[in-house]
């Protein structure tokens, strides 16, 4: 079983902080203290050298979806959007979700690492799951058609 | 740079073809092209092609090109391949326009082609080569434009009809043009009730992949007069940007790249967007159509929905977009979708068009968006074309 990351960047996307929790791989300029996801080499503002750090935290969903068709390698349904983070990057990730409760654009999200794909040997990696509802109104389904 | 003209344009039919290759379809293509352009294969001094999958659908990584050259005769020229994901064909055109208006060469070949009907898992959405990371957790175009569908309709109103309306817009359109993969009629109850792809896109809100190819001889002045051939189409612009990485926030109801790439092409081009007369824009999703009208400047900000509903981007409107059925019915064999816009325009310019015929066309953009990479579009691209009375 591989990482996320592993075969796209050269490494996983995920590691495990000295007290065990798992945590996203970043990077962060060590001159600006810009951070990004997936790492950087080169800060890509001041062009400084990053350093690889991790964060671990909510994040906010900034936009989700589901997949009624999927790729290969995937199942549907699944959930997958784009998160922000509070250090100010954002990431492409999947979300656990369901049809019943699904998750939505503002609700609060953390991060653990989980099986990816329908291959369950074959990928781990970061998974989204809801911390907390957003409080915002959401645009419903009836609005949408 | 010298001035530069679209002598001539070849397209093949979009569709799924068993026994087409790459080398047969843009053999087809790039015969229509030198023939339309009034000259033979062996006055054309450089090819550019266009194709996105050819090594990890066709086993052809390098030379596709060559292949397509030593297939009408064309030899001992420079040949360059480029591989730009959608906007592969619309960047080969771009790399020749330069080398044309650059003095460089004087007539050039331009093909896109592209087989994609024998891909594994078919039926099922494309990956993205410029997104490895998050297509192993389970990226698709679709994804990108379904949430790009939710914040249109969360921040501005916009429909699900409004939506599914580009689709059934651009279905009436390709009837008449018997190169596209779907001629069909469908109405917007058909596309609301199609299986659900992504959020609120269904199947009829997505182009289909396939196979096809195109092609455009491109000639300066002096080119023209050497061949003794009167192109009537002055290629006023054509402008490539990459994306806009480093901003991360953006708002997914707007393409940044793309406003920045046509505010290029209209200065260089001297016109404004209501100058245009005809488009081809990049419609993968009907989303996409929608978005596209107000990064170019065919509408303000959220009023993309509203255009749609007034027609004015239907045939017999005011400025009709994807005059050909564009990428969700013509088909969208990705490196060859570039240079079959251009085709299309030119038809258009030429008062070729028949039933699908815009009135007198005048000017017209060509607009494409290529691949992802860094949560942006990797590529986009916009061309302007006008008709001139002879070169």
């Amino acid at each position: 079983m591989s990482v996320v990351g592993e075969k796209s960047l050269g490494q996983g996307l995920v590691t495990n902080t000295p007290e065990g929790r798992t945590a996203l791989v970043v990077s962060r300029c060590t001159s600006c203290g810009d951070v990004r996801c997936p790492p950087r080499t080169v800060c890509p503002i001041d062009l400084a050298a990053c350093e690889l750090d991790s964060v671990e935290g909510d994040a906010t969903v900034y936009e989700v979806v589901r997949m009624g068709i999927a790729p290969l390698g995937f199942s549907a349904p699944y959930w997958v959007g784009l998160i922000d983070f509070p250090q100010g990057f954002r990431i492409f990730g999947l979300i656990a979700s369901d049809d019943e409760d699904p998750v939505m654009a503002g609700d609060q999200v953390s991060m653990i690492v989980g099986v990816i794909g329908s291959d369950p040997t074959g990928l781990v990696g970061p998974v989204f799951q809801r911390s907390s509802r957003s409080t915002s109104p959401q645009i419903t389904e009836g609005q949408r058609s | 740079m010298g001035r530069t003209y679209l002598a001539g344009t070849g397209l093949t039919r979009f569709g799924k073809f068993a026994d087409a290759s790459l080398a047969s379809l843009g053999r087809s293509a790039a015969l229509e092209a030198v023939r339309d352009a009034g000259i033979e294969p062996q006055q054309v001094q450089m090819i550019a092609c266009g194709s996105a999958r050819s090594g990890i659908l066709q086993n052809h990584e390098s030379g596709v090109g060559q292949r397509i050259g030593w297939e009408i005769g064309i030899e001992g020229v420079p040949v360059y391949n480029e591989k730009a994901y959608c906007a592969s064909g619309a960047v080969a055109f771009n790399l020749a326009n330069i080398c044309v208006a650059s003095g460089e060469h004087d007539v050039a070949l331009v093909v896109g082609v592209e087989k994609m009907s024998g891909r594994d898992g078919k039926g099922r959405p494309l990956t993205s080569d410029g997104v490895m990371l998050e297509s192993e957790v389970g990226f698709t175009p679709p994804a990108y434009y379904a949430m790009a569908a939710q914040r249109h309709m969360s921040t501005y109103g916009t429909t699900r009809r409004q939506i599914a309306g580009v689709a059934v817009k651009n279905r009436r359109a390709a009837h008449s043009n018997t190169k596209a993969q779907y001629r069909e009629p469908i109405s917007i109850d058909e596309v609301l009730s199609a299986p659900q792809v992504a959020g609120p896109l269904g199947l009829l809100d997505c182009c289909p992949t396939g196979d096809g190819a195109s092609a455009a001889v491109i000639v300066s002045a002096e080119g023209a007069q050497r061949l003794g051939i009167s192109p009537t189409i002055e290629i006023t612009a054509s402008v490539i940007g990459s994306g806009l990485y480093c901003h991360e926030q953006r708002d997914l109801t707007s393409f940044a790249l793309d406003k920045s790439v046509s505010l290029r092409a209209y200065e260089r081009a001297g016109v404004a967007p209501h100058d245009i007369d005809v488009a081809e824009v990049h419609d993968s999703f009907s989303i996409a159509e929608i978005i596209h009208y107000e990064d170019l400047g065919f509408c303000q900000a959220g009023m993309g929905g509203s255009l749609i509903d007034s027609g004015a981007t239907a045939l017999g409107g005011q400025i009709p977009v994807n005059a050909g059925g564009g990428l969700l019915n013509r088909g969208h064999p990705l490196g060859a979708t570039g240079v079959a816009q251009i085709a299309e325009l030119a038809d258009q310019l030429r008062g070729r068009s028949g039933d699908r015929q815009v009135a007198g066309a005048r000017l017209g953009l060509a607009h494409i968006s290529g691949g992802f990479m860094g949560l942006d579009f990797a590529t986009s691209g916009v061309t302007i074309l006008e008709a001139r009375q002879s070169g």
